[in-house]
């Protein structure tokens, strides 16, 4: 399966094809990130003593589509990055081995700093009448709401990364047959997974079925998208059956609900359960493997998300999330602003707050801006 | 004294069937059966300035597709709806979202238009009721001057809109939107008339918020607008959201 990239590769290449009217679309951006990092004292033994530090990271993103005639297209993106930091330079949670180690990536790295090169899209697609077939390194987003998408199997979004909205792709092959305008059914298989994924739109609502077939699981899905009133109502559950004797079935899902004043004041209240999980343990979090069976390491999570407009340029926000005892809460405090058409500038913080010995401590503060010109 | 009243009723009942078909008309004349339009945004304020560039496709009131292809951090960002639904396809996440219908009451990617305007989820024909409140000049041209009043949950913005129609050509010179306690929000000017398709319009649109900030505008300008081009609904799918460009 891993060859599937490199034959995507030859196939764009094939003669036959390239004959065709070949068109070429390009677009990229470069963005810095700073942040700022502390740590409760009390929790600065996973930090090597330090209570605070700082990170760089200079990103170059490019993607690129190449056409062959109508029907034809092939797909790369590549992400450049410069890091540097005290994350890189103590690999702090692991931050330097899981960079180093992600699929397709160069990197030259030095104690200091690091320079990455990692192609994480490179596929070949063919597009005609109702029929679409993609083979190579793809996003397939299956999550119909904006994070805690139990259905997202092939790249679940960790909510606290925000710097890195492409996320990595996978190495598959994916078949989608449009039904007609609205409805459609998609195959997708690779190393690890078969899946099937039926969409309609029926009543003004869009919905979802999932059934796939894992290494570990059997995942049964169910998902919609709709409104009540003017709210909008969507919602997402996977049923994960265990092929293992050592592990339980699962059922983890989210419902969500949203809502614009006429002050632009934009308000999205969201819950997620997962069966997974029953007693509060702070360790799942800093060991969480964020995937479709396990967006985030507590039974219920709740979440709460307002943005503002304060002027034509900038926007507020804030971002809540806490389990039910709230012994776990992360507050993130948000602020974007254009500064140009072309280069934008965004502020965010990141707070953590954790129940110790029946006691809540703010565990981490973080600081981070990021400006992006888009070239 | 009651044929009286009779007759007042039924002037008031005939002057809203003209109305009414005199906005038919000009939406007709202005949008056709179907088109394609190739825009570009301009938002001023006093201190700055933005401008953004997109192509539109539609089908009668009920079809319509949205394909920014400016600035750069938008591009490919696309809106489809059919009837009162609305997705957007997002490319960077590579993903449709549903939208709920109170975003329609947002600006349009921070100018002074609703997203109601561009995708025009409310139809100016449907969801109010017309009244002929008389002729007028505008620009040197004789226009029907009409008030429109939103039905009752119709998923519109406005408390009232005053319009003024070309009485020779049968396209918006001016639209004053008021709110809900009858202030004056925007006034839109339609101007420079160029022909397009044989068909003259405006080709430019200026959106001023005079009650926020009257210093401030929006100008949109079509590049180029053809008519009764050969789409139908098929056109309007979620598949085609991700491969038109």
């Amino acid at each position: 399966m891993k060859k599937i990239s490199r034959l995507c590769i030859l196939i764009s290449l094939t003669p036959s094809i390239c004959l065709s009217q070949i068109e070429y679309t390009d677009d990229y951006y470069l963005s810095n990130l700073n942040s700022y990092s502390l740590i409760n004292s009390d929790f600065n033994i996973l930090t090597f003593n330090k209570n605070y530090w700082f990170d760089n990271q200079i990103q170059f993103r490019y993607n690129a589509k190449i056409y062959y005639g109508n029907y034809f297209k092939s797909v790369i993106g590549i992400r450049n990055r410069f890091i540097r930091g005290f994350q890189w330079e103590k690999n702090l949670f692991n931050f330097r081995n899981q960079n180093i180690n992600l699929p397709n990536t160069i990197s030259s790295s030095k104690e200091k700093f690091a320079l990455l090169n990692q192609i994480d899209r490179i596929y070949f697609e063919f597009d005609k009448n109702k029929l679409n077939i993609c083979m190579g390194k793809q996003r397939i987003n299956w999550g119909i709401q904006n994070f805690w998408n139990s259905h997202d199997l092939f790249n679940q979004l960790n909510i606290f990364d925000f710097d890195y909205i492409e996320r990595p792709g996978n190495d598959a092959i994916r078949i989608q047959y449009y039904l007609n305008n609205f409805n459609s059914f998609e195959y997708v298989i690779n190393e690890k997974i078969k899946a099937f994924l039926l969409k309609l739109n029926y009543f003004k609502y869009d919905y979802q079925f999932l059934y796939a077939d894992n290494t570990d699981d059997d995942i049964f899905g169910l998902g919609w998208s709709g409104q009540i009133f003017k709210l909008g109502f969507k919602g997402e559950f996977s049923f994960f059956k265990t092929k293992l004797s050592t592990e339980n079935n699962l059922l983890v899902g989210s419902i969500f609900l949203d809502y614009v004043f006429k002050n632009n004041l934009y308000l999205n209240l969201g819950c997620l359960y997962n069966s997974g999980y029953s007693e509060f343990n702070s360790f799942n979090l800093f060991n969480l493997n964020v995937s479709a069976k396990s967006p985030m390491p507590f039974k219920y999570n709740f979440s709460y998300q307002i943005n503002k407009s304060v002027t034509d340029l900038a926007q507020i926000g804030f971002f809540i999330i806490h389990d039910q005892k709230l012994n776990f809460i992360f507050l993130s405090p948000q602020l974007t602003y254009s500064i140009s058409n072309k280069i934008d500038l965004m502020i965010i913080s990141q707070n953590i707050w954790l129940k110790v010995f029946n006691k809540s401590e703010n565990i981490t503060k973080s600081v981070f801006t990021r400006i992006q010109y888009n070239f | 004294m009651k044929k009286i009243i009779i007759l007042i009723f039924l002037s008031f009942d005939l002057n809203a069937q003209n109305a009414y078909e005199i906005i038919e008309k000009s939406q007709n004349y202005t949008i056709g059966n179907s088109q394609k339009v190739d825009i570009s945004i301009t938002i001023n304020r006093p201190k700055w300035e933005r401008k953004m560039s997109l192509k539109a496709w539609s089908l009668g009131t009920n079809y319509s597709l949205i394909l920014i292809t400016a600035p750069s951090r938008d591009r490919g960002t696309v809106f489809l709806k059919k009837e009162n639904e609305i997705w957007n396809w997002q490319p960077k996440i590579e993903r449709i979202i549903k939208l709920p219908p109170s975003m329609m009451m947002q600006s349009w990617m921070g100018s002074d238009f609703t997203n109601d305007d561009l995708i025009r989820e409310s139809s100016i024909l449907d969801d109010y009721s017309h009244f002929l409140l008389g002729d007028t000049l505008i620009d040197n041209s004789s226009c029907f001057k009409i008030k429109l009043i939103p039905k009752d949950d119709a998923p519109v913005v406005w408390g009232k809109i005053i319009t003024f129609i070309d009485k020779s050509f049968y396209f918006q010179r001016r639209s004053e939107f008021y709110d809900e306690e009858g202030e004056l929000i925007n006034i839109m000017k339609l101007s420079e008339i160029k022909l397009f398709n044989n068909k003259k319009l405006p080709s430019k649109i200026t959106v001023i918020p005079i009650y926020e900030n009257p210093d401030s505008k929006t100008t949109l300008i079509y590049n180029n607008i053809d008519f009764n081009i050969n789409i139908n609904s098929n056109f309007f799918s979620k598949q085609n959201m991700k491969r038109i460009k």
